[in-house]
């Protein structure tokens, strides 16, 4: 097994402490506004009693997705006989946790009583999604955690492992926080039983799209090279995951228009002229489907990194919108008591429309968990070595007409291995 | 005459055992008149007397809706409580099982257990669920669960001035309840969600109780060229 060389980075450019001290204030920021929260009540984040999930959740939904991408480029190695991919591995499994740790921070801070963490834990309910996500989530973590610690200290077996373990547990993590939403039948616009899907696939092509970016940034800010040709494959991973996507988010649609009881809700998300038509339209067709498929298959952008990145952001925005449409246009549509009838007094909030736009207080709070994740991944970066010195890949990706030869390539690339290795070994620590 | 003696029939606080086998078997319910109420929010008032309901929210409140054009106009009046479900979907979800359901029925939320989620709010399809902006947890109508362990009926019932409210034990075929419901014709709100409600409305307009919010035509509509107002 190929030896690679890891190093952390050196940390004392001005720009680093800058970035640093910024974001620990906006961290800090995060802090304060949600003691403030806590004290003052949810009104502070412009939620009402029709509106009680808003943009936290969203955030909390999205942010699980981001960690299923980073965690399957950190397998790739290790389940799917991708060994190149080992280089990645270290990074790729602290984005996983990292963006774990912000989806619990932001869930935390969006409970009522965030005082009252560890009560899940002993008054479990089995039948509530939620209850048993509490064990799923720390699961995970606790999970993303060894698996970091056990590739840190060269463990081959047990990062082997781990990884597995990892994988296991993320299919539950995300198919379960589908579940939470997937399982209201209360109302019409949560209750799908495609929800779990849609969600765990969705979370694996955005994932994949940010994780490109934090890596292709990393490198460039440290000065370290990286083959382009990672991103290369990994775009095709991508873009399969946004074909996949795109296909069961259109069938979940479609097949809502056609039960009555769920046509006034779709009607309302995507033709009404609302806000979540302009979503589901623009930023989760156009942005996060369409534009990346048109990048990511036309020949002259399809093969350029630059193309490739601006796709990735393209469909992490688009899934944001994903997000959005996830968690808001079910509250949004109040639930029809009394169909068919004008609302004749508005004193009791019946009938109202209903307005939600997040306050200051909550988008300090968004701030903040951006940052969180920011600040954590550049002190661990500086603190254990997990960026490598220079990540390329050893063996070319074979041409049709060079699979025959397959063995010949393998040694080849061996024998590039181990002159890498001793020139590593060389080289000063 | 036990509404205006304010007796719930069976109600009482348990003393021997043979008192706790009385107290499991009651199952109470509510009867609500639509024909008799006049829309006075006497019940939201005397709720909000009773359990100290912030302001902005509501445990119990009446729904004033209208329908058609003068002269062919219709107002309705419809009061809203938690139904109490017999298979209530909020304390199904809820993480802690801080909503629970008591032996006689009532879905109760325990303050010192809510973790202010919101998994029932999203998960009430009848939406009677509040923040309470205090004390940042969730709380509903518990149909004055320390009036009733009294022997007394839910505040809402007692100030109700038509009596369009009508509260007992469903299981006492002698109570009240028991004999309007066996003798008039009664609705559930949302009976296609299968969480056996134990508000009934005598009068309401089905249409009115329905989940459907309006009727489409369903096979004469155009479904692929829908009305896009962009």
């Amino acid at each position: 097994m190929a030896k690679y060389y890891f190093e952390s980075i050196k940390g004392k450019s001005p720009w680093y402490n800058f970035a640093v001290a910024v974001l620990a204030l906006l961290v800090f920021g995060w802090l304060i506004a949600t003691i403030i929260r806590f004290y003052a009540g949810f009104w502070i984040t412009g939620l009402n009693h029709s509106i009680t999930w808003g943009g936290s959740e969203v955030l909390f939904v999205l942010f699980v997705g981001l960690s299923a991408g980073s965690l399957l480029i950190s397998a790739l190695g290790a389940i799917f006989g991708q060994t190149e991919y080992k280089i990645l591995s270290r990074v790729a499994a602290l984005n996983s946790v990292l963006f774990m740790a912000a989806a619990l921070m932001m869930l935390i801070s969006s409970w009522g009583r965030p005082d009252r963490i560890f009560l899940p834990f002993y008054n479990i309910n089995p039948r509530s999604m939620l209850s048993l996500n509490a064990f799923v989530y720390s699961s995970y973590i606790t999970v993303g955690i060894i698996y970091l610690w056990a590739q840190l200290k060269n463990s081959e077996k047990w990062s082997r492992i781990l990884a597995i373990t990892a994988v296991c547990t993320a299919i539950f993590v995300h198919s379960g926080t589908g579940f939470i939403f997937g399982v209201i039948n209360g109302r019409e616009l949560y209750f799908s039983s495609l929800t779990p899907l849609a969600f765990v696939i969705a979370a694996l092509s955005s994932g994949t799209a940010l994780a490109m970016l934090i890596l292709h940034y990393s490198f460039k800010a440290t000065k370290r090279k990286i083959d382009p040709r990672f991103f290369l494959q990994l775009s095709k991973v991508m873009l399969g995951l946004i074909f996949f996507v795109f296909f069961i988010v259109t069938i979940e649609h479609l097949i809502h228009m056609y039960v009555p009881e769920h046509y006034a809700g779709e009607e309302y998300v995507m033709f009404s002229g609302s806000f979540f038509t302009y979503v589901f339209w623009i930023q989760l067709y156009g942005i996060g489907f369409i534009l990346p498929i048109i990048i990511l298959l036309y020949p002259k952008t399809r093969s350029k990194l630059g193309w490739i990145l601006t796709a990735s952001v393209l469909h992490v925005v688009g899934i944001l919108g994903e997000r959005i449409l996830f968690i808001l246009p079910g509250q949004f549509r109040y639930i029809p008591i009394l169909p068919g009838y004008e609302f004749f007094s508005n004193a009791y909030g019946d009938g109202e429309t209903i307005t939600y736009f997040p306050m200051v207080t909550a988008w300090i709070q968004y701030i903040g968990v951006i940052a969180f994740v920011a600040l954590a991944y550049l002190l661990l970066i500086k603190w254990l070595p997990l960026l490598p010195q220079e990540a390329k890949l050893i063996k070319p990706a074979p041409a049709p007409d060079l699979l025959i030869e397959e063995g010949n390539g393998e040694e080849e690339g061996g024998e590039e291995e181990t002159d890498a290795g001793a020139a590593e070994a060389g080289a000063p620590a | 005459m036990e509404i205006f003696t304010g007796e719930a029939a069976g109600a009482g606080p348990p003393k021997t055992k043979e008192d706790e086998q009385v107290a499991e078997d009651i199952r109470y319910g509510m009867v609500i008149d639509v024909r008799r109420c006049i829309g006075c929010q006497s019940c939201s008032v005397a709720c909000k007397a009773e359990m100290s309901v912030p302001l902005e929210v509501f445990a119990t409140w009446v729904k004033i809706v209208e329908r058609g054009q003068y002269p062919d106009a219709q107002r309705f009046f419809l009061p809203r409580l938690c139904n109490n479900c017999e298979n209530a979907i909020c304390a199904r979800n809820c993480p802690t099982k801080a909503s629970y359901k008591r032996d006689d029925g009532v879905v109760m939320v325990d303050e010192h257990r809510c973790i202010g989620c919101k998994y029932c709010i999203a998960s009430c399809p009848y939406d009677v669920r509040y923040i309470n902006p205090f004390k940042n947890i969730v709380q509903k109508c518990y149909w004055c669960y320390h009036r009733l362990d009294a022997g007394l009926v839910p505040a809402c019932v007692e100030t109700c001035p038509t009596r369009a409210m009508i509260f007992g034990d469903l299981n006492d075929p002698k109570s009240e309840v028991s004999r309007v419901l066996a003798t008039n014709a009664t609705q559930v709100i949302k009976k296609d969600m299968q969480t056996e409600p134990h508000v009934f409305y005598i009068g309401a307009d089905e249409a009115a109780m329905s989940n459907y919010e309006e009727e489409i035509n369903y096979f004469t509509e155009p479904l692929f060229f829908p009305k896009i107002r962009l």
